[in-house]
């Protein structure tokens, strides 16, 4: 497989929209590239777009305007058998009346390989996949975690452009879940195959992604790297979706940022005024000196290697995550006086109401 | 995509007409068995093949004219003579004098002239279950004017004159012996008195014979084949008089095996074929062939009082729809008491 | 994977695939002749060559066809080709249409395979053009079988209203007036009755206005809805007046539908009931075999069994009781034949609302105290009601519909199904005919559409029965004895008149002279063997397109989206709803002369049973890709495969047992069908049923049971086999509406 690197394709969507009905607006003008050998994410709550725009890229579904370009060919039009695009899906779709290798051949028998191909290259990619010696079991015989193998085993044996990944991890438990997304995850960078992602787990898609497109409401709400969502959330629906925080009333004057009495130094390029202050749990500590923002400990859980705390201000409550034990046990309504780290601490404009629909 | 013009072409293959075939698409009137007996007879002695549908007169009458435009069928063989006589003056059917046309019964031909071939003869009369009449003690009925009598109510049975060809002779004759205003009177009052119209001329004996009615009013020669069959009747002709049929044959025009028809009807028309009817065909008309031994068991029509049918008249397109219909919507649709 | 780009998986676009069918098109046209002069359908009559027939409009045909081809061998830009495919196809298409109709041909082989092969290259432009998002395959077949649907199942019924209301070629009202007006239609007032009947049915209108008047006080609605209610009671009283006292064949049909549809859906309840509740096991397995018989049975065998167990010599009647009375002939014996031909419709429908009900429901209400007749009343009763209404207008369908039974035993009376057939194939009289068959079609319509608005979409025609496992109550002790003699007496009479079809079959003169013979078998292999294998081919050969049609058409309609879905579902809707008769009438009408000339064939006869079976099919396929995972077809169609590929290597095997079970089904429909194929039959084209109807009418009894016995234990193998082969208890389901 190595010896063979597929030639990674970019994938463009132009101004993309899918109307499901005169009403229903499945995808809005969407826009986005998908870089060569990339692993993109695009998350969201249920509903809000992204499978759709999924499918849209596979042809399982078709644009109702707008241009869709793979390897820098219009493909908008294109019936999915003829695009260089392969798909996981959910529910895995292994053909139940077929064992695990009939599976994997499937596609290369359709496009009439020679015999001796196909049984080289599906072997080949059940090797890849860690599935050596199962390939005369029935699917249904395999667990769950070795039938999304197949699946995958069967996408990558047709060395694709674009690989489609449509939530494969939801039926998995959590802990195989963990293994075979990394497996993923090492597969495509050794491949550099051009892949897309679609999941609602936030988690999953810091784990895995190059990059991540949050969606919502059929529309792209921001793209980055994990990283910059994750610090750098450009509205509150974005911080809540990914990671959790909390949101509290404050003033930035291009230096420091105010909340109640309390003023700690920020930098951030944003106009001062009036803001909303999005701060990570992790970026809360204890202050030992009264030093801080005064709150009352509404709640905490001892979770062994750090406590998640809740507490209350009159500005809003606050979550917070502190390793250890802290330097004072805190009990309910107990005063407690808090200090961010700038790193966890991100603006964001005061009328941002963009609620997350989930929380 | 190409399998399925594959099997659409394989299927289409699988019927392939018998179009090129010698062959001969009877239109069969007569008891069907005798019809099913002329196709093997025929085959043996021409090497023709022939097909047949069996179809009572009236309904041939309607089928032949349905496919006026584009004829499926050759020859239109037996059943009553009037249909033939409308077909004919429609230009349905054309006349053709057969070799043997010296040799058929005189009257007969004179009777219809130069329209269509005379096949048969015979007269209507009632065929007559005495066990049931006289469970209600009922007699049996010698003439017309008895079965206007209510005492046989639900115990009479006749064909309709819109399929059968028998109907309508029964009508017609009626019409001639009493006059039509008359005629219509005594058919409402019958009318009354029917438990069942069967669509086939021949089938109402049967419903006799099985005891359902006490009377079958029908062909006496179709009764003489429940008598054989085994059934408790009886063949009574009514005293008034009775009318009577030249069953036909009748070439169809524009047949679409025109010589092979040609060969039918000759050979049809020969004593070997016509004895066929009364051997194996359970059907004991007088033939037309005054070659033709007549069967011992056919009523004797010599004894029979048989009224002067006119066929000209009721041959006649105009006056046959016109007396079905008016029978069709004065009489059938009115409820029993 | 050493060789990269072996897997070149891209199909060259630089070409469209359509220009095998755009070749195929052209070359039929120039070497077949376009036209025929007469039903020989084979024929290379010089005279309907291209060039022979003096027409510059047929030309258009290659025309198209040579555009296509140009247009798919060019490097165009694919939708760009897409669309000038479509307009080229389609175009061609239209051209080759209008000019058979317009002159009335009847098509030729040449016209067949060029049209044909045009539909495909519409095909392929439709999908290149992305008008239809799927490929050439979906493309083609949508099209196919809405041409399908417009020519053998709209055209036809087109026809029919056409007929209704152009008499020689011009528009007139006067035939449907005085068909409507003909006292075979409706004969309300008797003359031989001393009162009048209107004053009678007026008296029933006063009795409804009453009742309904009384209800509404009760219910203290306002005015409005006071004189509505009043009106609709006394419509309804009326009603019923003027089905029991009026005459001719619209009352006729109307009061023994009600008659049979309320007893059946009574019998149906309570075999449905007994089927799920009852303590004896071999009830429940007798009424799987129950289910089956009106599948096997060619709908007026009973008919036939009835006059010989209760006519006036009836072996029950008059041997037995010592009664000698006709009653037999007219309501009774055609309701008691109904009742005994539709209950087991009846029960299929009902069970499955009643298999669906939730034994949680009943173990709930039990909990809270409710005694058996409570629950029954509260809980079983109101789950029960739709199943019932739908039970209820099915059978008034079927009842409309039924032709054999009224033929044999309607005495003197008319009924809609058989005047149709009488005004035809007896008085000839095509417009009359039509006008019957206009008014049997929008009867049967209403009820259905009112069905469908009122019940929802849960019809008859997709009820799945899918028994619901859980333990239920037992029925209350007293109703199930109840119940049980029901059962007992229906079971008694249905294998009474079966044995003595079968015992007939072996005796001399059935009735008369009872000594047994093999006589009557002997007849049946001479005369009744080649007809009755004639009718199996036919079956047989129009049983593959009915399953596989079907089996595209449940899967375009609930796999595809397309324009013109729901003209699919209608069209096909329409054929299972269609009374037989009236299709019968339809098919002689359109296909007997003008370009789609047909009759006189095994073709024609085919193609009714196609689409009269295909419905079936059609329900199995819904219900089997209903509990296939969608996203097996969309992984194989991003392997690369076509969605003919997908339906060969996914579907097909996947859904193989519904597939046969449709075969099988649409075969025995077929052998035992008569009401539409009986306008239909020919020379050298004769039925085992249209020979069987005849036989009896004759009087050739002995045979008549002897071809019927043949043909209920081979239909009987056949459904075995078959059970045997989905290991199901019982096959009904797929059989309901037979």
């Amino acid at each position: 497989m190595t010896s063979s690197p597929i030639r990674a394709a970019p994938v463009r969507l132009e101004d993309v929209t899918k109307l499901f009905s005169k009403e229903v607006v499945a995808v809005d003008q969407v826009d986005l590239t998908v870089e060569p050998g990339t692993l993109v994410t695009l998350l969201g709550p249920s509903g809000c777009g992204k499978t759709t725009t999924l499918r849209m890229i596979a042809g399982l579904e078709r644009a109702t305007s707008g241009r869709i370009f793979i390897d820098d060919e219009e493909v908008t039009r294109l019936p999915a058998n003829l695009r260089d695009v392969t798909m996981v899906f959910q529910s895995y779709a292994l053909f139940p009346h077929m064992n695990v290798f009939e599976n994997v051949a499937y596609g290369l028998q359709v496009a009439r390989q020679p015999k001796e191909a196909i049984r080289s290259q599906t072997l080949e990619a059940l090797a890849m996949v860690g599935l050596e010696g199962l390939e005369n079991r029935a699917t249904n015989a395999l667990s769950g975690g070795q039938q999304q193998r197949v699946a995958l085993a069967r996408a990558l044996v047709m060395q694709p452009k674009v690989l489609l990944f449509d939530e494969p991890l939801s039926n998995l438990d959590a802990k195989l879940r963990k293994r075979v997304r990394e497996d993923i995850r090492d597969l495509q960078k050794r491949l550099g195959i051009t892949s897309v992602y679609v999941t609602h787990d936030q988690e999953e898609a810091l784990a895995i992604s190059d990059e991540i497109v949050v969606m919502n409401l059929g529309r792209i709400v921001q793209r980055g790297t994990p990283h910059e969502l994750y610090s750098r959330p450009a509205t509150r629906f974005v911080a809540d979706f990914i990671g959790s925080a909390s949101f509290l009333a404050g003033h930035y004057d291009g230096k420091a940022v105010t909340i109640g009495g309390f003023s700690f130094p920020h930098q951030q390029e944003t106009p001062a005024g009036e803001v909303t202050v999005m701060i990570r749990p992790e970026a809360i500590r204890l202050s030992t000196d009264r030093a801080g923002l005064e709150t009352t400990v509404r709640s905490s859980s001892y979770l062994g290697a750090v406590t998640d705390f809740v507490f209350s201000s009159p500005h809003g409550d606050i979550a917070a995550t502190i390793p250890g034990e802290g330097l004072t046990p805190l009990l309910r309504d107990d005063t407690a006086y808090l200090t961010f780290r700038s790193a966890g601490i991100h603006l964001l404009p005061a009328n941002d109401r963009h609620k997350n629909p989930d929380s | 995509m190409k399998r399925l013009i594959g099997f659409i072409f394989s299927a289409a293959l699988l019927f392939t007409g018998s179009a090129f075939a010698q062959q001969v698409n009877l239109l069969c009137s007569p008891d069907l068995a005798w019809c099913e007996q002329i196709g093997p007879a025929f085959e043996e002695a021409t090497g023709i093949d022939l097909e047949f549908v069996r179809l009572s007169s009236s309904e041939s009458l309607a089928r032949l004219r349905a496919e006026a435009a584009n004829p499926t069928f050759d020859v239109w063989f037996g059943g009553t003579g009037d249909p033939h006589l409308v077909a004919f003056t429609e230009g349905i059917t054309e006349f053709y004098k057969p070799t043997v046309w010296d040799d058929l019964l005189s009257g007969l031909k004179n009777a219809v002239g130069e329209t269509y071939i005379p096949l048969y003869t015979g007269a209507i009369g009632f065929v007559v279950n005495e066990g049931i009449l006289a469970e209600v003690g009922a007699p049996v009925p010698q003439c017309w004017e008895d079965l206007v009598d209510p005492v046989y109510k639900g115990l009479l049975a006749m064909p309709n004159p819109n399929t059968s060809g028998t109907s309508y002779t029964i009508i017609a004759t009626l019409i001639q012996i009493f006059g039509e205003e008359q005629a219509f009177e005594m058919l409402a009052a019958i009318h009354q008195n029917v438990a069942q119209y069967t669509r086939s001329g021949g089938a109402v004996g049967l419903l006799a014979g099985r005891g359902d009615v006490g009377v079958a009013i029908q062909f006496m020669h179709d009764g003489v084949k429940y008598v054989r069959q085994g059934f408790p009747v009886i063949n009574i002709a009514p005293c008034e008089g009775t009318g009577f049929e030249i069953g036909g044959i009748s070439l169809i025009k524009g047949a679409p095996h025109p010589d092979d028809a040609l060969a039918f009807i000759e050979w049809a028309l020969t004593p070997e074929a016509q004895a066929i009817a009364a051997q194996r065909g359970e059907s004991f008309q007088v033939q037309s062939n005054a070659n033709t031994p007549v069967p011992p068991e056919s009523p004797d029509l010599s004894s029979i009082n048989l009224i002067d049918y006119d066929f000209a008249t009721f041959g006649s397109p105009e006056v046959r729809d016109r007396i079905v219909a008016k029978w069709t919507n004065e009489v059938f649709p009115v409820p029993r008491r | 994977m050493a060789t990269a780009h072996a897997v070149s998986t891209r199909r060259d676009l630089r070409f469209s695939g359509a220009w095998i069918p755009a070749l195929i098109a052209g070359i039929a046209f120039l070497a077949l002749p376009f036209g025929r002069p007469d039903r020989a359908f084979f024929t290379l009559d010089p005279a309907f060559r291209p060039w022979a027939l003096g027409s510059l409009w047929v030309w258009l045909v290659l025309a198209f066809a040579l555009l296509a081809l140009i247009a798919s061998l060019l490097p165009l830009r694919v939708t760009a080709r897409g669309e000038l495919l479509t307009v080229a196809g389609g175009l061609g298409l239209l051209s080759g249409v209008s000019w058979l109709m317009g002159t009335g041909t009847p098509f030729g082989m040449g016209a067949l395979l060029s049209l044909i092969a045009l539909v495909v290259v519409t095909g392929y432009g439709l999908s290149e053009s992305g008008r239809i998002q799927s490929d050439a395959f979906v493309a083609s077949s949508i099209l196919f079988v809405s041409l399908f649907i417009i020519l053998f199942i709209l055209f036809p019924l087109f026809i029919v209203l056409r007929t209704a209301v152009f008499v020689d070629g011009s528009f007139t009202l006067n035939k449907v007036w005085s068909t409507l007006n003909s006292p075979l239609f409706i004969f309300a007032e008797n003359p031989y009755t001393e009162q009048s009947e209107l004053a009678l049915m007026s008296r029933f209108a006063v009795i409804g206005t009453v009742l309904g008047a009384l209800w509404a006080l009760s219910r203290r609605l306002k005015f409005a809805r006071f004189a509505l209610t009043c009106g609709v009671a006394a419509a309804v009283g009326f009603f019923i007046g003027f089905m029991i006292y009026g005459r001719g064949a619209l009352p006729t049909s109307l009061l023994v539908a009600t008659i049979v549809a309320t007893v059946s859906t009574l019998t149906g309840l309570v075999f449905a009931l007994l089927g799920q509740r009852t303590r004896f096991g071999f009830v429940q397995r007798s009424l799987g075999a129950i289910s089956l018989l009106p599948i096997i049975t060619p709908p007026f065998i009973l008919a036939f069994a009835l006059i010989f167990m209760f006519g006036r010599r009836g072996i029950v009647t008059y041997q037995l009781f010592d009664i000698s009375s006709n009653a037999i002939f007219g309501i009774v014996g055609v309701s008691l034949a109904q009742i005994l031909a539709f209950t087991p419709i009846a029960y299929l429908v009902i069970r499955g609302s009643v298999a669906s009900l939730d034994p949680a429901l009943e173990e709930a209400s039990q909990t809270l105290g409710a005694d058996r007749w409570t629950l029954f009343r509260t809980v079983t009763w109101p789950l029960l009601r739709p199943g019932l209404a739908n039970a209820f207008l099915l059978t008034v369908i079927e009842s409309f519909a039924d032709f054999g039974n009224p033929l044999i035993l309607g005495g003197d009376r008319g009924y809609l199904a058989t005047e149709v057939f009488s005004a035809f194939a007896a008085r000839f009289d095509p417009n009359e005919a039509a006008v019957y068959g206009s008014v049997l079609l929008s009867m049967v319509l209403v009820i259905f559409f009112a069905q469908r608005w009122w019940l929802g979409r849960s019809s008859f025609v997709t009820v799945t029965g899918k028994p619901s496992s859980g333990s239920f109550a037992h029925l209350p002790r007293v109703m199930e004895g109840l119940l049980l003699s029901v059962f007992a007496l229906w079971t008694l009479l249905v294998l009474m008149l079966y044995f003595s079809i079968l015992y007939g079959s072996f005796v001399q003169l059935w009735g008369i002279n009872n000594t047994l013979t093999l006589k009557n078998y002997r007849d049946f292999m001479t005369i009744g063997w080649p007809v009755f294998l004639y009718t199996a081919r036919v079956a047989a050969v129009s049983a593959i397109p009915a399953a596989f049609l079907g089996f595209l058409i449940a899967y375009l309609v609930v796999r595809q989206r397309f324009f013109g879905r729901s003209f699919v579902e209608f069209g096909s809707m329409l054929s299972f709803a269609t009374p037989g008769t009236v299709m019968g009438v339809a098919y002689i009408l359109a296909f007997n002369v003008g370009p789609w000339l047909l009759t006189a064939s095994s073709v024609i006869i085919a193609i009714a049973f196609v689409f009269r079976n295909m419905p079936v099919a059609i329900r199995g396929g819904v219900a089997g890709l209903a509990q296939i995972d969608p996203s097996l077809e969309e992984a194989s169609t991003t392997l690369r495969a076509s969605s003919s590929v997908t339906l060969r290597r996914i579907l097909v095997p996947l859904l193989i047992i519904p597939l046969i079970g449709g075969l099988i089904f649409a075969f025995v429909r077929a052998m035992t069908a008569i009401s539409q194929v009986i306008f239909l039959v020919s020379p050298g084209n004769m039925l085992a049923t249209v020979l069987l109807l005849g036989w009896v009418e004759q009087g050739q009894l002995g045979r008549a049971a002897a071809m019927g016995s043949i043909l209920i234990v081979s239909m009987l193998t056949v459904i075995l086999l078959l059970m045997l082969l989905t290991r199901r208890r019982d096959a009904g389901v797929v059989g309901v509406g037979a």
